[in-house]
């Protein structure tokens, strides 16, 4: 019953893989805070086409969610602000629209999906309204018909993402759902405008195992049928491993490694994609009992307080008595190639 | 390390092995809505006949999705709620009849660490007023540098014990809930979700703490959790849950399942390596978990099975070994695939 046939959402003509419907460049976003000034994203580059899925990994503060809340203009500020950066859309920069223009953007070119589908849908209107409010929301004045066109296409919307009975829950509230039929739910509003990128920061975390396997499931078909981009934000290596084509991996708001899924997973060239790697438990070989893990030691730095180097570098275990690390900031560099980056000075002694 | 001027935790007399506690026939029901005429509207049926035992020096683990008993379990065994029927014995002693006093050793020797390690502590205490509460609580004269001994047992400088709880990150404060928990030099630790709140970098210090810990006080560990990694490579002895019935036991189900649930949850769980992608057989259930308040017949699995079988709705099938491999089942086509 959750096998999505029809194909609802609107068939969009195939573009080519190459062509980059999303690009970030040079983006850094601080805040202000009573300690000072806080980087909590500095100098991200990236490009994601259209039918490609990448995947952003890091812990958390690591930057990965402010990130994605950038692209969508959803920082507050103040306290928060994008000091730097282009982010274009099919050539628009999202950072140069004014709020009206940012408005009609968001929806149509930039749609997300976030955590906790209990939050992020409105607990005292129905379904069907909230999904129906997204479409009319693009719509300048809409008429009586215009109206009756949105509830159709919500419950059209409700059967595309694999909801039994579309016309009932339309009319449901959303306590009245389950936790994987509320990221249904979402998903089919992400999806209501036709979106080119869809940012999904971390759609799964609040949902069991079996639940996970459906949603993921569901985002493949989605995308498949509209050849969306999808950002798959996430600390789970697993969801990682089977789901995207590239990988980002963040440390303290900036970029440490990124490349093909293959490459960083299966080469990582970055002390800290090898400790992460090295954590994981679902590496271990399934008859392993009883075996110790290994963990990555230290804390995570304070954003407050970066160390003037590397960040990584007060953790690193590759570092040794190593100067540079402390007092130069390394930069992404190819390792070898340029479909996979790594910003370790020394990357090239990097063993997985 | 630990105290050296109390009485050590592993009393080297007691064979390695001996049983600390027998479940049998465990069932928690909760009514919901109003009692009319004597009954009340709805009942969830959280935990419904559940039975195992925990030896020394064992971890135990229950796995399951949310809304499968697996923590109300772990509420029972320390006394959080009462259950409607079965017995819970701590080294023979059935906890409904036990005294104040035997009530008493059972809470000093039982302890738990939660999940949200910030929620379970005061946020005005300092830290060594937090780890001291228990040996307050039960009467247990303090030695002046407990709170300093305990921290530096899990990993922290013994100076922490005059900061407060914000100071601390999550990886941080966990180790304090577990030193806390440690305190009264309990022989067996409940963990409900130890490391599920934290980043993977640290989840493995913390499992690494809890084994070395294992090994040097000879604790008992019962281990709630949902990832199915870590339960796999830290556990003496596997129970799987579903809909509060065990639906399979034994020491490598997590990595020979037979039952199709078992099955599909660890089908469901993402593998990280890449080259495994679209290789192996991928098992997706349909549909939700029943509600607990009207779990179906027979089996309770068998509206989300791919094997349901008439069988199966018409008779429930006992936890048995089916095999003949030391796993117990709780399925009528026990087939391993």
């Amino acid at each position: 019953m959750t096998d999505v046939t029809e194909s609802e959402i609107q068939e969009r003509p195939q573009t080519p893989a190459s062509d980059g419907c999303l690009s970030v460049r040079n983006l850094t976003t601080v805040f202000t805070t009573k300690r000072g000034t806080v980087a909590a994203v500095t100098d991200v580059n990236f490009d994601l086409r259209a039918g490609e899925t990448l995947g952003i990994v890091g812990e958390s503060g690591s930057g990965k969610s402010v990130t994605a809340m950038s692209i969508l203009g959803l920082i507050p500020r103040p306290p928060g602000k994008v000091v730097s950066g282009e982010i274009r859309v099919d050539g628009k920069n999202l950072l140069a629209l004014d709020r009206r223009s940012l408005r009609a953007a968001s929806g149509s070119d930039v749609a997300m999906i976030f955590q906790d589908p209990m939050t992020s849908l409105n607990p005292v209107h129905r379904i069907g309204a909230q999904i129906a409010e997204g479409i009319l929301a693009h719509q300048r004045r809409p008429s009586k018909a215009d109206k009756e066109a949105a509830r159709r296409r919500a419950v059209e919307l409700l059967a595309a993402v694999g909801v039994p009975a579309p016309e009932r829950r339309a009319r449901q509230y959303p306590h009245e759902l389950s936790g994987g039929m509320r990221q249904r739910v979402m998903i089919a509003m992400a999806m209501s405008c036709d979106p080119k990128v869809l940012i999904a920061d971390e759609p799964t975390t609040a949902l069991d195992a079996t639940i996970q396997a459906q949603i993921m499931r569901l985002l493949r078909e989605v995308q498949r049928r509209t050849n969306v981009g999808i950002m798959l934000i996430t600390h789970d290596i697993g969801l990682v491993a089977q789901n995207v084509d590239r990988v980002m991996v963040m440390y303290a708001g900036r970029v440490v490694e990124m490349g093909t899924v293959e490459e960083v997973l299966g080469n990582p060239k970055h002390p800290y994609t090898v400790g992460l790697l090295r954590c994981t438990p679902s590496r271990l070989p399934a008859d392993s009992v009883r075996r110790r893990l290994t963990p990555i030691h230290g804390l995570p730095p304070n954003p407050t307080d970066l160390p003037p180097g590397c960040s990584f570098a007060p953790r690193c275990e590759l570092r040794g008595d190593r100067e540079r690390c402390l007092l130069e900031q390394p930069e992404l560099r190819p390792a070898p190639t340029d479909d996979h980056r790594s910003a370790c000075h020394f990357l090239e002694e990097v063993t997985p | 390390m630990f105290h050296s001027t109390q009485q050590d935790v592993v009393d080297p007399t007691e064979p390695v092995g001996e049983e600390l506690l027998r479940i049998e026939g465990l069932k928690i029901h909760f009514p919901l809505g109003r009692r009319r005429r004597g009954q009340y509207a709805e009942t969830v049926y959280a935990v419904d006949g559940v039975d195992f035992t925990l030896d020394k020096g064992q971890t135990v683990s229950l796995v399951g999705e949310s809304g499968c008993g697996k923590s109300t379990v772990a509420r029972s065994l320390v006394g959080l709620v009462r259950p409607t029927a079965g017995s819970i014995r701590y080294k023979g002693m059935d906890l409904r009849t036990a005294s104040r006093n035997q009530m008493r050793m059972l809470r000093r020797e039982v302890q738990i660490v939660f999940q949200d390690p910030f929620a379970s502590v005061n946020p005005r205490m300092r830290v060594r007023d937090i780890i001291e509460e228990p040996l307050r609580v039960q009467g247990i004269a303090r030695d002046k540098y407990v709170a300093e001994e305990l921290l530096e047992m899990v990993g922290l400088q013994p100076v922490y014990a005059n900061r407060f709880p914000h100071e601390f990150s999550g990886g941080q404060m966990q180790r304090i809930g577990i030193a806390r928990a440690l305190a009264l030099k309990p022989r067996v630790l409940v963990l409900d979700e130890p490391i599920s709140a934290l980043d993977v970098s640290i989840q493995a210090q913390i499992i690494n703490l809890l084994m070395d810990l294992q090994d040097e006080l000879g604790l008992s560990y019962l281990l709630i959790a949902h990832d199915v990694a870590v339960v796999r490579a830290v556990s003496h002895r596997v129970l799987v849950m579903y809909l509060g019935r065990i639906v399979e036991a034994g020491p490598e189900v997590l990595s020979d399942p037979g039952h199709p649930y078992t099955q599909a949850l660890l089908s469901a769980i993402p593998s990280a390596e890449v080259g495994s992608r679209g290789s192996r057989k991928e098992i997706i259930l349909e549909g939700d978990v029943p509600s607990p308040t009207d779990p179906p017949s027979g089996c309770r699995f068998r509206t989300r099975c791919w094997k349901a079988a008439d069988v199966c709705a018409e008779e429930e099938p006992a936890l048995l070994d089916r095999t003949g491999l030391g796993a117990l089942n709780a399925c009528h086509f026990p087939a391993r695939e």
